[in-house]
């Protein structure tokens, strides 16, 4: 059946389907996945870790297990929450790496759930820029970008999975390990929190 | 002027006797002064309702507070359709009668909206393509294909022949080697007698 499927038509194909043809090595749907995940594998780790020098490297290393252990899932429809959960595994290790080496020591300001490091920092040392449109959208992203990269851990894990991949309350819950009433919460404050950077920031 | 003094002191003792916080004496002292005048027991029913009154008002309101809260805090769920039937209903009644609510959910609806202009701009950096690279590094990393079940089958008669041949093999040289023991034990016999 998949061999009368041209290379067009795989672009149309809902992604469990895509994920049932990759599981049974149809080269084509694995080619596929990869190009519809690298971005927003991508975008993840662009939220989480302010430091980017190995951002590509990481998205394909995450990649490359996604592929690998595909045939691990059962149900193809948790698939979104089943990458995730390597996307947030890798994370866990870069960061355990990150807090060995001395100079990385600002992570652990930011493992505490009620912390809140400054937010306000990355305005001030923007405001020199010239205020033409372009360059405010493009302030504007980056205000944005900082303060959920200066959210608590937790608050910020829960920005990502839940604005940027589209998980369900249930399927963070999964990916964390922690309860749905914990994510609302957690959903929530971010959301009030970033909200306040953003109107401190317009003001 | 005698009355006057009792009745000051009872005045002063009423809202602790209302709530209840005096002792059995003084209890007992104000009931019967109330029973005989008219203006302290009017005094008296005046706080009395007075105070009931603040007691529900407060009470009332630390439960809109909380009901405040509680909707507030539901709000970010009630956006992302993650409240139940029963729960999405109260809440659709509660931004109906409340205008501040609304507000709330207006602006979490704008600043969702921001947050995925911003999110395209970060898709946007991520202007590669690592289809070929994945699947190459993919087909190096194929372990050789499972023996299928027919060699595995193979493998295990073969395996089973083999030892029958080793184990006929020891059988033939040591009964062989049995023989030629037993001869040489019967020459020695032979050769003692």
């Amino acid at each position: 059946m998949a061999l009368f499927f041209n290379k067009q038509s795989y672009k149309n194909l809902a992604l469990e389907d895509i994920v049932v043809l990759a599981q049974s090595d149809d080269i084509q749907a694995i080619d596929e996945l990869i190009k519809r995940e690298q971005k927003n594998i991508y975008a993840a780790l662009y939220y989480l870790d302010k430091d980017r020098e190995d951002i590509f490297d990481n998205t394909q290393e995450i990649l490359f297990r996604m592929c690998k252990n595909l045939k691990k899932i059962r149900n193809p429809k948790a698939f979104k929450s089943w990458l995730n959960q390597i996307i947030m595994h890798y994370y866990y290790d870069v960061m355990r790496k990150k807090n060995k080496t001395p100079q990385m020591i600002s992570v652990e300001k930011y493992s505490n759930d009620n912390e809140i490091y400054n937010p306000y920092e990355a305005l001030f040392t923007d405001k020199k820029k010239k205020p033409d449109e372009t360059s405010l959208l493009k302030e504007l992203d980056k205000v944005i970008t900082n303060a959920i990269l200066h959210l608590p851990e937790q608050l910020k894990i829960a920005t990502v999975l839940r604005e940027f991949q589209g998980l369900s309350y249930e399927e963070i819950a999964n990916v964390t390990n922690s309860n749905i009433g914990t994510v609302k919460s957690r959903i929530a404050r971010a959301r009030s929190k970033l909200q306040e950077v953003l109107n401190e920031y317009i003001k | 002027m005698h009355i006057n003094l009792i009745c000051a002191k009872v005045k002063s003792l009423l809202k602790d006797y209302i709530q209840g916080s005096i002792d059995i004496k003084d209890s007992l002292f104000i009931q019967e002064h109330l029973k005989i005048c008219v203006n302290c027991r009017h005094t008296y029913q005046t706080l009395k309702r007075q105070l009931s009154e603040d007691v529900t008002t407060k009470a009332e309101g630390i439960l809109q507070q909380k009901e405040d809260t509680y909707y507030m805090q539901n709000l970010s769920a009630y956006y992302d359709n993650e409240l139940s039937f029963d729960e999405s209903v109260r809440m659709k009644k509660y931004l109906i009668k409340t205008p501040s609510a609304r507000e709330e959910l207006k602006k979490l609806h704008n600043f969702r909206i921001l947050l995925q202009k911003v999110h395209k701009s970060v898709l946007k950096k991520a202007n590669f393509d690592y289809s070929k690279t994945i699947l190459k590094r993919l087909d190096k990393s194929t372990v050789p294909e499972q023996f299928t079940l027919i060699q595995k089958f193979a493998a295990v008669i073969l395996l089973i022949l083999f030892f029958t041949v080793c184990l006929c093999g020891a059988l033939y040289f040591s009964k062989q080697g049995v023989l030629k023991i037993a001869h040489k034990i019967s020459h020695l016999h032979r050769h003692l007698n």
